[in-house]
């Protein structure tokens, strides 16, 4: 699995911040619970389809698409820079691709790479996946819990089924809960971190390990959402006798919303490249409040 | 302190522990911010006591983490059969 990725080009010190704003016992407190000490903000002149393009550029000096083979475009965002059409359509004509390309814009939030993945698996066609988000154009003023978790950023995969098998996937939503995380028009964004919290502990982690029981298999690396430094705990807390390998990287990069789980397979594999037949669990959870989670078999060295 | 079943007493301590405020502090009609302690972030290491003190149970009751006061708190750890 191979990954382009583009963050906000502004840093946002938030240790320095919180230290100024709540003084440094506090502030602490508040980054032993968020995880970033920093954060990628979007520029003026940046937005999710500028992030997407350098994502995709970023994604074409590792390697040469064939696109020729590819049929879809599922572009994942919840903040398009115009309310119609969806990005996708910029972003394909930004890219040079074949007209009779099949163009697939979806609003979804943490479960996004997960939806799109799971989406694109399905369509058995070879596609392109876009993650791309800037939840700072949604936050205007300082709020402890929102601006202190989020940083802006995308990332641009190329789906081949030659590389990956779907062994089983899964979905849910928490009724009666999509305002709890949610952003109207022209206004801020808003979080109840609350129910947010109460829905990751009560519904995703059960979900979660009921799937794993039911699938029957080891498992040999998880990808979770990078929701907060705190959840990430409770997982790794949760899960880590069903898997030995679950990596994080909230503190280095801050919650990406769709774009956190490549960004998180990206980083890891760096470190610890995939190997054959290995079996990969990915967990999206947020906005909806909805999980979405697959399972996959990797096919050759990637 | 144990890890049975919790009585009002531990519950009490475990709350002023999260909040590292004195016990004399806590009593049972306090509700979330009341104390500048018992902030976002005193919330969730209330939360994080009971779940360590209930080894892992308090985490999977759906609606502990939305509770606002440590009275409904109580009667929902007493309903699922923690708290005696």
């Amino acid at each position: 699995m191979i990954f382009g990725t583009a963050l906000g080009s502004k840093i946002f010190n938030i240790e320095k911040f919180c230290n100024e704003e709540f003084g440094e016992e506090k502030a602490r407190q508040l980054i032993k619970k968020t995880g970033p000490k920093k954060l990628f903000i979007c520029g003026k002149n940046e937005n999710t389809l500028s992030l997407s393009i350098k994502a995709w550029y970023d994604l074409k000096k590792k390697i040469t698409p064939n696109l020729h083979d590819v049929e879809n475009i599922v572009y994942i965002t919840e903040n398009p820079i115009r309310k119609f059409p969806g990005n996708g359509f910029y972003f394909a004509s930004k890219i040079k691709i074949k007209n009779t390309i099949n163009i697939i814009d979806i609003n979804s939030g943490c479960t996004g790479f997960v939806d799109a993945l799971g989406l694109a698996l399905e369509l058995k066609k070879e596609s392109i996946i876009i993650c791309s988000e800037t939840y700072s154009k949604n936050i205007s003023k300082f709020t402890r819990s929102i601006s202190t978790l989020f940083s802006d950023g995308a990332a641009a995969f190329v789906l081949n089924h030659n590389n990956i098998e779907l062994i089983k996937k899964s979905y849910g939503f928490l009724e009666n809960t999509s305002n709890d995380l949610s952003c109207e028009y022209n206004q801020d964004m808003s979080m109840n971190g609350k129910v947010v919290y109460d829905f990751t502990m009560t519904s995703v982690i059960p979900n979660l390990i009921s799937f794993i029981k039911k699938s029957k298999r080891k498992i040999d690396r998880m990808y979770f959402h990078q929701g907060s430094r705190i959840v990430i705990k409770n997982f790794k807390t949760k899960l880590s006798k069903y898997c030995k390998h679950i990596p994080e990287n909230i503190s280095l990069k801050g919650n990406l919303v769709s774009a956190t789980i490549p960004h998180l397979i990206n980083d890891d594999l760096i470190k610890r490249p995939l190997k054959n037949e290995e079996i990969i669990l990915l967990c999206g959870f947020g906005v909806g409040l909805a999980y979405s989670i697959i399972l996959l078999k990797v096919k050759g060295k990637k | 302190m144990t890890n049975s079943k919790m009585d009002e007493n531990v519950f009490k301590k475990l709350v002023a522990k999260a909040l590292k405020v004195k016990i004399s502090k806590i009593n049972m009609k306090l509700k979330i911010g009341d104390l500048k302690e018992w902030d976002s972030l005193g919330h969730l290491a209330i939360l994080g006591a009971l779940d360590k003190f209930t080894k892992g149970k308090a985490s999977a009751i759906q609606g502990l983490g939305t509770t606002n006061s440590l009275k409904k708190t109580w009667e929902t750890l007493k309903k699922n059969n923690l708290a005696k």
